[in-house]
């Protein structure tokens, strides 16, 4: 059963007076519960294709649908919430607020959601299952230190331990690796492995890479802007 | 929830934003300052104008006056009902205060000298007048302030001077009422401590010290030959009197060459010249007395009223020309031979301003005190008005710290000055002081239907004053609009440093639209971030400003110290202690401003943040 549907996905950027089709017609289909994998080339549109589906940019023609809705045209207010609630992104460059501290960071998106006293009402129980998910991710002994105190490896963790807070359907990952050695690249796959198999977490994995590629349960490749 | 959090963690994070914050802080703690500082000035202002005037007067258009003034009065109660709580009849003129004074000449003696000053002649009720306004707050006399009374008293005149007592300090005075402020800077009047009935008996009496008074024949008048056909007889004695200067002048070139002062040690701790001028004083009153009959006389002259011993000796009942003869009319004697160690002329008080100086180090120097005698000269009532002469006492001094006033009114009792003027009742203005809260614009009008215009001028206190009083509130106005560039200036400030912080923030506020926030989140982030900011710097600047206010004597006497001389000089501000007052209306409205001028120039840069697309700002590192 598809949890996502791409159909007939173009998006374009303009330079100057240069047009670069960037994706040009994706059709894709993204299935409850998978570990997918999309490889391709730099510049091959994939991270642009990821972003279309993280509803962080509009596309130029073609439709998104989640669970059977269309989320493409909807309103900023519910965009706005499916990123927050639904659709989880981790990116190549962590991106983690570097003023905040590990837990406050992962508890970003409940603040997000939350108003200020239904934050506060519920901070203790947010806080204990920020713990429990960094503990998850192997980082229950840095739970205050500041992202830039982490190695990057340790910063995808607790990226990933963010994108996990508010349980979402589908976890899109933006090259989690492309900045780790061999090793942690390992154990960060790893990971989303095990958040795939045990929590039924669908996750779109993007990569150049076809080692990482292979860990997934099903690959796509993308060429110049069309998958093949 | 984020937007809280992340406002106040930027404001922990960034110090660049101390730099607004204390922009912020300047502009508010000198808006403060300056607000508290001149609306001080003017309420010390308004309130002695307010004080002399009381609430209405109702003045004639007549310099002569109206008669039937108790008459005016009811109609006045009439009119306004039970709003009159205190009324009294003026009679106004204008005059020449004339009187003598010693003075220390430049070759170290004292001379007498005499003194003529153009003066606005109030006479007061002494019944009523304590009912309007602050008149006799201002007197120098404690006895005198409770009740006005025109006649000498024995002593016990303030020796510091009362402005510290009726000096406002705003809010403060309600929260923290003192009552006895502590004297500062306030230096001791101690010429004061001897007005009264000790400096008459003093002044008219013995010659002070033992130092014997050299009369300046040039300075010296008599007050007899005061009046135009006596002017010749004035020169006659200025002639007769110069041979003898040069006769004195050439005897005391001599005697100093030849007395060193330290062979001949003086009685009193007076400078040589002054000793040896006294010697040569006592050596050629006597070669006069004995040698030249017309030399006597002219010295006798010169040295009246403080005689040489041998003049008083001689002639204990000797009329003392300045003090008034027998048969001056106005004198207040009918015949006999007026004596002044005993009696007084009817009292006058005298505004400070004409009685003392106040010398760069802030003590003040006294040249009339009460217990001393002067003339007034002012016309009379009638249709060809002439000069009228009178003699009077000195009772009493009058501070009102407004210089205009101190240094032109003096203050008779209107009985005396009715009579003189030959105006009996008659008087010039009626002042009223209406229940506090009255609406003084409409009791005007209402005495302007009873008063006709023609013969009445009807007026609050306000309308007399009201060129000075609109200048200042517009002086008020002006500075506070050109302060607030200052706060303004810091709102450019904030929107130069915000958007700084934007774009450092880009990324981060991609990751925030990342995870859900949505764009007014992001802006509101950025709203709260220069409320933060103004609340800190505002706050910050508050307690600046009012702690310089409250410490701004101590402030203006520690630079001072760093500059070296007077930054508030006691003798051209004729305030010892910078007046202030703080309203708290004016700090929060400063406060206000300046919280929304920062959330005013944070909404560029939030908006800008706020319109940032996640994707532009997340694609590359």
């Amino acid at each position: 059963m598809s949890i996502m549907q791409v159909h007939d996905l173009k998006k374009s950027f303009t330079k100057g007076p240069n047009t670069i089709p960037v994706l040009k017609g994706i059709n894709m289909e993204v299935h409850e519960g998978e570990f997918l994998s999309i490889i391709g080339q730099s510049g091959s549109g994939k991270s642009t294709l990821l972003h279309v589906m993280g509803l962080l940019t509009h596309p130029d023609e073609g439709e998104i649908l989640y669970g059977g809705e269309r989320i493409d045209n909807q309103s900023e207010r519910r965009r706005d919430y499916l990123r927050n609630h639904d659709i989880s992104m981790i990116f190549q460059f962590y991106h983690l607020l570097p003023e905040l501290d590990i837990v406050e960071n992962v508890l970003t998106p409940l603040m997000i959601s939350e108003g200020y006293w239904k934050f506060r009402f519920n901070a203790k129980e947010h806080r204990e299952r920020a713990k429990e998910l960094l503990d998850r991710v192997g980082l229950a002994h840095r739970l205050k230190h500041r992202p830039n105190e982490l190695s990057g490896g340790e910063m995808q963790r607790t990226a990933i331990a963010r994108a996990l807070i508010n349980s979402p359907k589908i976890l899109l990952a933006d090259e989690p690796t492309g900045n780790l050695d061999r090793s942690t690249e390992g154990g960060i796959i790893d990971l989303l492995r095990g958040l795939n198999e045990k929590e039924k977490l669908t996750i779109v994995l993007v990569t150049h890479n076809p080692s990482i590629a292979a860990g997934a349960d099903r690959t796509v490749s993308l060429v110049d802007g069309v998958i093949e | 929830m984020y937007k809280l959090f992340l406002c106040l963690r930027y404001l922990r994070t960034r110090y660049i934003v101390l730099a607004s914050i204390i922009s912020v802080m300047l502009g508010v703690a000198t808006m403060i300052v300056v607000n508290s500082v001149m609306s001080g000035f003017a309420n010390e202002m308004q309130t002695r104008i307010h004080g002399i005037m009381g609430d209405l007067t109702v003045t004639s258009t007549s310099s002569d006056g109206f008669y039937d003034p108790e008459g005016q009065m009811q109609r006045i109660r009439d009119a306004l009902g039970d709003k009159v709580i205190g009324i009294t009849p003026i009679c106004t003129t204008v005059g020449v205060l004339t009187y003598k004074t010693r003075i220390l000449d430049i070759d170290g003696c004292e001379r007498e000298a005499q003194l003529t000053e153009q003066v606005c002649i109030v006479g007061v009720d002494e019944r009523s007048k304590a009912s309007v306004g602050d008149f006799g707050k201002f007197l120098q006399h404690p006895e005198n302030r409770k009740a006005l009374s025109f006649d000498l008293r024995d002593g016990g005149y303030d020796t510091f001077e009362g402005q510290e007592n009726t000096q406002s300090r705003g809010v403060l005075d309600k929260i923290f009422p003192v009552k006895d402020r502590k004297k500062g800077k306030l230096k001791e009047r101690t010429d004061m401590k001897r007005a009264g009935w000790q400096h008459r008996r003093d002044y008219y009496g013995e010659p002070m010290n033992g130092v014997e008074i050299v009369t300046n024949p040039e300075l010296h008048v008599e007050t007899k030959n005061t009046s135009a056909e006596d002017l010749p007889t004035m020169k006659q004695a200025e002639e007769e009197n110069a041979p003898v200067l040069e006769l004195m002048d050439d005897s005391s070139s001599e005697k100093t060459l030849s007395d060193h002062p330290m062979d001949n040690p003086p009685e009193t701790p007076v400078n040589p010249f002054l000793a040896a001028e006294k010697k040569e004083a006592e050596e050629a009153g006597e070669t006069a007395d004995q040698k030249d009959f017309d030399l006597k006389e002219s010295l006798d002259t010169m040295n009246q009223p403080e005689n040489t011993e041998q003049a008083e000796n001689e002639a204990p009942a000797d009329p003392d020309p300045f003090g008034g003869t027998g048969d001056d009319p106005f004198g207040g004697h009918e015949g006999g031979v007026f004596n002044p160690l005993e009696e007084t002329h009817p009292g006058i008080i005298i505004g400070i301003g004409m009685a003392m100086f106040r010398s760069s180090d802030g003590t003040d120097k006294f040249y009339l005190l009460p217990g001393r005698d002067v003339m007034l000269t002012f016309p009379d009532c009638s249709i060809r008005p002439t000069g009228v002469t009178g003699h009077f006492t000195c009772v009493d001094l009058y501070e009102s710290k407004m210089s205009e006033y101190d240094s032109q009114f003096v203050f008779v009792s209107m009985q005396t000055l009715q009579e003189l003027r030959g105006m009996p009742n008659k008087a010039n203005q009626i002042q009223i002081q209406l229940k506090p809260g009255s609406d003084l614009d409409e009791a005007c009008e209402e005495l302007k239907k009873v008063f006709d215009p023609q013969l009445f001028l009807c007026k609050t206190w306000r309308d007399d004053k009201m060129p000075l009083l609109q200048a200042v509130d517009m002086e008020i106005a002006i500075l506070n609009v050109l302060l607030f560039m200052i706060i303004a200036v810091s709102g450019f400030g904030i929107l130069a440093i915000f958007y700084m912080v934007v774009t450092d923030k880009t990324r981060d506020i991609g990751i925030l639209k990342a995870l859900g926030a949505s764009s007014w989140g992001i802006m509101s982030i950025f709203l709260m971030y220069g409320l933060a900011l103004g609340i800190v710097g505002a706050g910050l600047g508050m307690i600046l400003g009012l702690a310089f206010v409250l410490n701004i004597n101590e402030v203006a006497d520690f630079l001072s110290w760093c500059l070296g001389h007077e930054v508030f000089s006691p003798d051209i501000y004729y305030f010892y202690q910078v007046p202030y007052d703080i309203s708290l209306t004016t700090v929060g409205w400063i406060v206000g401003g300046a919280l929304f001028i920062a959330v005013l120039a944070s909404v560029f840069p939030a908006w800008h943040a706020s319109r940032l697309q996640p994707v532009e700002s997340l694609r590359y590192e």
